[in-house]
């Protein structure tokens, strides 16, 4: 312990992950805030490793930046398991063709930022509408319980994922992106919907389900956010742990190739 | 500008008040180790003059053991400038009394050495300075030991930086102040009237598992297991620390460790009772006793994350380290050691 | 493994422990379960048991799933489970209690990092949750002396506080001597302002809390109640109604005043305290809720973040301009 140093404050930001030597010794490590026996000490492999979980670091951070974009509708929203179910059919119905026709506004055509986003909200809204008259048509109750938020999914994730992918090049990474939110979006809104409707109402879908146990305030927008930030949190931290498996199987399979060659 | 004032002041006052525990090796004789022969042909003190004291102080290597310079330089420095001399028995931490004890036993010889030093400086505004918060005393503090008056400091734990930086602030600009050690005041007597160079230093003997405290002049170089042997073990200790309980430190090595010129105590203390550690809860006491206004608390949470620009702007440097936050805090972090130990670290990756 | 730096110095340490200072608001708010045992029966102290068992598991749990080895010597979760039951009725069924401790100790103090790292006041957070959902139960109170059962469905009549007659803009119809001894229909444990007062005394004692802070919340809160009474009656009978009739004088000593969540230096306890009884003020002329006080506690704990930041860049500036004149007083 004596002979450790404490990193500098900011040295992640101010290097750029190729100026790392690959002969850098490994006992410089990263301050602990678990205790030693539970930390997992990431062996920094190469560069190349380098780079892809900085890449990726930084999209679970942007990640949570489009999250928050999302937490009105989970929060005030989605009051029951139907809500959800219609907001997340919407937003997929949104969020698809709007993705791609930003995409290709911007990469195909070359368009200027300020005609191709006014044109992506307006396909949306279009869509949104063509939605809410299908819902009227064949759903009446639920249009009316949906409220404001239907067309609110018009601004908000399309604006966000609008802005954010500006910067992004790789067709991959952005569509990954766009899945990636709507899963999450998706999950989120289902898990929050169900559960505050069981809660509040004792129903899914508006069957009864048989138990005696009831909060009044479920419905109320501080449940939603305290709920939907719990549920964001066991998201992140299951995503967490799946590419910690992923990426030490990866290196496992490096290792093996390495002791054939 | 009155209130900010008050406000620094207040900020000096802070710290921690700690039960002294200096009993009983305050009220005993000072044990020598070694027999000393009277001086066949002492020199009058009075008919020195102060270059041949000083050349007496340089021949008998006097170190004061208040901050370890040697006596001679530190007086050379401030010869016939008239400041005043301030001798300094402030034993503030419990235990301790290696300068209080020979101060009060050694008076004649204390008092003698002060008016030689007085002599050297030019000046006749002498005072020695005591520790106020003594409630345990056995021994009646007179007032002045061969007419230099005893002032005594008031205040918390470490009193004596304090009343330093207050001394600093009250005699800038009025010729100065120089601080001297009881010790190194009897020293001084010694080697200007008998011509002794100074082979010993005063070590307070104690511990809760010393049989007989007290306080013992040993010759320099004395193995720490002898001194602990002359008064007596009355069980094992589980650690003896060399130095106040409160700034010194833990010694395992018995045989091989000697005292040194700056050794002030040698305590052998009997710790049963396990001490829990906490996660730290943010009380703040540390923040309330931090005598140099800084925040413990905040500079061990950014240290364990290795932040070191928010160590830094903590004023972590500001420390000394008098591990008051340590002694305080409930949660039984070692604070103080912590940030002892980053300086360590930083020290040791600047000078290679 | 020893960590190096609890081999240095200081040898001695101050006998004050954490977990003795845990023990001294334990021993406190025992008191208060005492009293409302003595008005309410057995039920009183069942709750208070079955939610410190509750909370105790629920910490056990938090350490596990923050994969953390669980300090069987901190017992502050047993703190929070003490404070729970004791800010709501004696009438309260047991799952509104369960609820309330397992929001209390996973959702506000582990989902922060554990013991320590809360944001926010454990019990607060809990007992704010739970009102929030089950506004008509937590607000129900039993008479004194009416022993509602110890298990099961609680059959008491119950009726409504001080608070709430005082937020409807009434006058309670309890006399002095009632309020000051909590023979009055309230939340269990902040019905008897003697005792209340006495935990205060007993707590600045021992050093846990400093007697200055709720003295100086409580003023402000008194101050408002002389000046704008919030219906027909004196101006004295309005502070003391304010002060002992409602859950103030709890929750300022032991949620407001309490070093953890507080502020950490003097000058920002003092500004925080003003704050808090301004807060406290504003919620109950304007509050929707009769207990205005747990949503000042919160809001505190948030702007006591704040405070600390203020007073902690001032402290580094003064300590600059300290060695600055020093240092410039030592060229000369």
């Amino acid at each position: 312990m004596p002979n450790e140093k404490l990193p500098e404050t900011n040295d992640h930001e101010t290097e750029t992950p190729m100026s790392h030597p690959q002969d850098e010794p490994r006992e410089k490590r990263r301050p602990r805030l678990l205790p030693g026996r539970w930390t997992r000490h990431v062996q920094k492999s190469s560069a190349r490793a380098q780079a892809r979980r900085r890449v990726a670091e930084k999209n679970s951070e942007d990640h949570a930046y489009l999250m928050l974009g999302a937490v009105p509708f989970w929060a005030v929203g989605a009051t029951s398991l139907q809500n959800g179910i219609i907001l997340c059919a919407v937003l997929i119905i949104l969020m698809l063709p709007c993705s791609a026709l930003h995409l290709i506004l911007r990469r195909k055509l070359n368009l200027a930022e300020w005609v191709a986003l006014p044109l992506t909200v307006l396909v949306a809204a279009m869509l949104a509408a063509a939605c809410c008259v299908a819902l009227v048509l064949y759903w009446p109750g639920a249009y009316d319980s949906l409220g404001i938020y239907l067309f609110l999914l018009v601004a908000a994730p399309v604006l966000l994922q609008a802005d954010s992918y500006t910067a992004v090049d790789n067709m991959r990474e952005f569509w990954g992106r766009t899945l990636r939110f709507l899963r999450d979006f998706c999950i989120i809104i289902l898990v929050s919907g169900a559960l505050r409707e069981l809660l509040r109402h004792n129903t899914l879908l508006g069957l009864p389900v048989a138990m005696s146990f009831r909060i009044e305030a479920a419905e109320q927008p501080f449940f939603g956010l305290i709920l939907s930030g719990f549920l964001l949190a066991v998201l992140r931290a299951v995503e967490a742990a799946l590419r910690h498996a992923i990426h030490r199987r990866r290196e496992a399979e490096t290792v093996g190739k390495e002791a054939e060659a | 500008m009155q209130l900010t004032d008050k406000i620094f002041k207040g900020l000096y006052r802070r710290g921690v008040m700690l039960e002294q525990m200096k009993e009983p090796a305050l009220s005993r004789t000072v044990k020598q180790m070694e027999p000393v022969e009277p001086c066949e042909s002492p020199r009058e003190a009075d008919s020195l003059s102060p270059e041949e004291i000083l050349r007496a102080a340089e021949q008998a290597d006097i170190v004061d053991e208040t901050d370890g310079r040697p006596l001679a330089e530190k007086l050379r420095e401030a010869m016939g400038s008239g400041a005043m001399l301030l001798i300094d028995a402030i034993d503030d931490e419990p235990y301790v009394s290696s300068q209080m004890g020979p101060m009060l036993a050694l008076r004649d010889q204390c008092a003698g050495g002060i008016q030689l030093a007085a002599k050297v400086l030019g000046t006749t505004d002498t005072a020695v300075l005591v520790y106020k918060h003594i409630s345990d005393s056995e021994v009646a503090i007179p007032r002045s030991i061969g007419g230099i008056p005893i002032r005594k400091v008031g205040g918390k734990y470490p009193a004596q930086r304090q009343m330093e930086e207050e001394l600093a602030e009250q005699y800038s600009g009025k010729g100065g102040w120089l601080l001297c050690g009881a010790c190194a005041m009897i020293h001084l007597y010694r080697a200007a009237v008998e011509g002794r160079p100074q082979t010993t230093t005063f070590v307070t003997v104690a511990g809760n598992c010393v049989g007989f405290p007290r306080n013992v002049e040993a010759p320099l170089g004395t193995p720490v297991l002898e001194l602990l042997k002359l008064c007596g073990l009355t069980e094992r200790p589980t650690r003896v620390i060399l130095g106040g309980p409160l700034t010194g430190t833990a010694t395992e090595d018995l045989r091989n460790e000697k005292v040194e010129l700056c050794t002030t105590a040698v305590l052998a203390i009997r710790d049963d009772k396990h001490e829990y550690s906490y996660t730290c809860i943010g009380c703040g006491r540390c923040t309330a006793v931090c005598p140099q206004g800084l925040n413990p608390m905040r500079i061990l949470q950014e240290l364990r994350r290795g932040n070191r620009r928010a160590v830094e702007e903590l004023g972590i440097e500001d420390c000394t380290q008098c591990t008051c936050c340590s002694y305080i805090c409930p949660s039984r972090q070692s604070v103080a050691g912590e940030i002892l130990l980053y300086r360590q670290k930083m020290k040791g990756g600047e000078e290679p | 493994m020893i960590r190096e730096s609890s081999l240095m110095a200081p040898y001695i340490k101050h006998p004050t422990t954490t977990r003795g200072i845990m023990l001294d608001v334990m021993l406190c708010m025992a008191a208060l379960y005492l009293i409302a045992a003595f008005y309410y029966g057995w039920r009183a102290i069942m709750l208070g048991v079955v939610s410190m068992a509750v909370c105790m598991l629920c910490e056990w749990l938090g350490s596990i799933m923050r994969l953390e080895r669980h300090n069987a010597h901190d017992i502050s979760a047993l703190v929070t489970g003490m404070m729970i039951p004791l800010m709501l009725p004696a009438s309260i069924p047991y799952y509104v209690v369960i609820v309330a401790d397992v929001f209390a100790i996973l959702l506000v103090k582990y989902a922060f990092g554990g013991t320590g790292y809360n944001l926010f006041n454990p019990a607060a957070g809990g007992l704010l949750f739970v009102t929030l959902c089950w506004p008509q139960l937590v607000f129900a109170y039993p008479a004194t002396f009416t022993n509602p059962e110890v298990f099961g469905e609680v059959t008491v009549r119950t009726t409504n506080s001080i608070a709430y007659v005082l937020s409807m803009g009434s006058v309670p119809s309890t006399d002095m001597t009632s309020v000051m001894l909590g023979l009055h229909p309230g939340p269990m444990g902040t019905l008897n302002g003697l005792v209340l007062l006495a935990c205060m005394l007993y707590l600045a004692a021992r050093g846990s809390i400093r007697l200055w802070q709720p003295l100086i919340t409580l003023g402000v809160v008194a101050v408002f109640a002389a000046f704008f009474p919030r219906a027909g009656y004196s101006s004295l009978a309005s502070m003391y109604y304010e002060i002992f009739g409602t859950a103030a004088l709890f929750g300022t000593i032991f949620m407001l005043s309490e070093p953890v969540t507080g502020a950490t230096r003097e000058e920002g306890r003092l500004l925080s305290s003003i704050v808090a009884g301004l807060l406290l003020v504003g919620y109950n002329y304007f509050g929707a809720y009769q207990q205005g006080i747990l949503f000042v506690v919160l809001l505190m704990n948030i702007i006591n973040h704040h405070i600390d930041t203020v007073t902690e860049k001032r402290m580094q500036k003064e300590r600059r301009a300290r060695y600055a004149k020093r240092e410039a007083a030592g060229n000369q």
